[in-house]
């Protein structure tokens, strides 16, 4: 059986772009996604005796990366950001539509969909983000603690509303 | 821009964790530390007891002393269930399993404080019946009654500052992942 310090550094080497990523979102500046960052491996350090294998080890750190970013803007979690850019991955899958981001990018709507993206609940940036994970329905509805239905319903409202934002701008 | 590999690598992993493991250490000893004691004083107050009951002490005085003893108990045992939950939350349950667990944590009230009631209680009793203390019975109630509730008074003024807006937070989250805040999805 593998030490706890073996087991954590086997899935920091595993998952170590996954959590830069979502650091990512959450933090527009390199200074803020460092400590994020080391706070998630912190809290994964935490959680690691907990872990018992119920859950798949990618759903498992999404919900320590998630509930990080939750707890790690504290009292200014209203204002938490979620940053996308050129370089973002699945950005098609936010609104179904597989020329969106030629489409954002010809059409320098890459400013707009951001400025949407931070209009959002703190909640919905966080399924989003997920979503940009290429996370599937299960998957999200299992970070997040709700049943798929309600995922598809929350997640098909979002996508509603950014299309109208977009389309009307 | 997200960090790359090179910003990663200024995270230390090995300082990283030789600190947690250094703080899994603290903990761990902190904690055995605090029940040992609690488990000790139990234990002399039993040894009290026994040496009472056989020296013909005034009963009065053995139960005052029975009473510290499962005062001793009470927060020996709430020692051990609650103090890892409180120094560390699980990041890895379901966000709303760690929201509403938060939510609980943060409330003023819960059952388990009147487990820490009954112990402070307890204790005022074994000062009150221990004859042998020679304490006033009316000014020890002045005083121990005026130190509990002065303490409370102070842990609620810590708690609505410090702790209330955590537990806004998380009930203001619950109620949106639970839908209440459906209709309210943009906020403009």
């Amino acid at each position: 059986m593998l030490k706890k310090e073996e087991k954590f550094n086997q899935i920091i080497a595993e998952n170590r772009d996954r959590i830069k990523r979502i650091c990512g979102y959450y933090n527009s500046n390199v200074h803020d996604q460092k400590d994020m960052y080391q706070e998630v491996l912190v809290n994964i350090w935490n959680s690691l005796d907990n872990f018992r294998g119920d859950s798949l080890i990618n759903t498992w750190i999404y919900r320590i990366a998630v509930n990080t970013a939750l707890r790690y803007t504290g009292n200014a979690y209203k204002h938490m950001k979620l940053i996308v850019n050129d370089d973002t991955q699945n950005l098609n899958t936010v609104l179904d539509d597989e020329n969106f981001e030629d489409k954002l990018v010809r059409e320098k709507q890459m400013a707009s969909l951001q400025n949407e993206l931070n209009l959002l609940s703190v909640i919905d940036k966080a399924l989003i983000s997920l979503m940009l994970e290429g996370l599937s329905m299960k998957e999200i509805a299992d970070v997040i603690g709700i049943t798929e239905s309600n995922a598809k319903v929350k997640i098909h409202r979002i996508k509603t509303q950014l299309k109208t934002k977009l389309r009307g701008q | 821009m997200a960090l790359n590999n090179e910003q990663v690598e200024l995270v230390n992993l090995d300082e990283l964790i030789s600190n947690l493991k250094k703080e899994d250490e603290q903990y761990a000893g902190l904690s055995k530390r605090m029940q040992y004691l609690y488990w000790i004083m139990s234990l002399i107050f039993i040894f009290v007891i026994i040496i009472q009951i056989f020296g013909k002490v005034h009963v009065v005085n053995i139960i005052g002393n029975i009473c510290f003893l499962f005062a001793m108990l009470i927060f020996g045992l709430l020692f051990k269930y609650y103090y890892r939950e409180y120094k560390y939350v699980d990041y890895s349950q379901p966000t709303l399993v760690m929201l509403k667990k938060a939510a609980y944590r943060y409330k003023p009230f819960q059952l388990r404080t009147l487990w820490a009631v009954l112990a402070l209680l307890l204790v005022d009793a074994g000062f009150s019946l221990n004859t042998t203390l020679g304490f006033n019975f009316i000014w020890l109630q002045v005083f121990y009654l005026g130190i509990v509730v002065l303490s409370a008074i102070i842990g609620l003024l810590i708690w609505r500052a410090r702790y209330k807006p955590l537990r806004d937070a998380a009930l203001s989250l619950i109620r949106e992942i639970d839908g209440e805040n459906n209709d309210r999805g943009f906020k403009h």
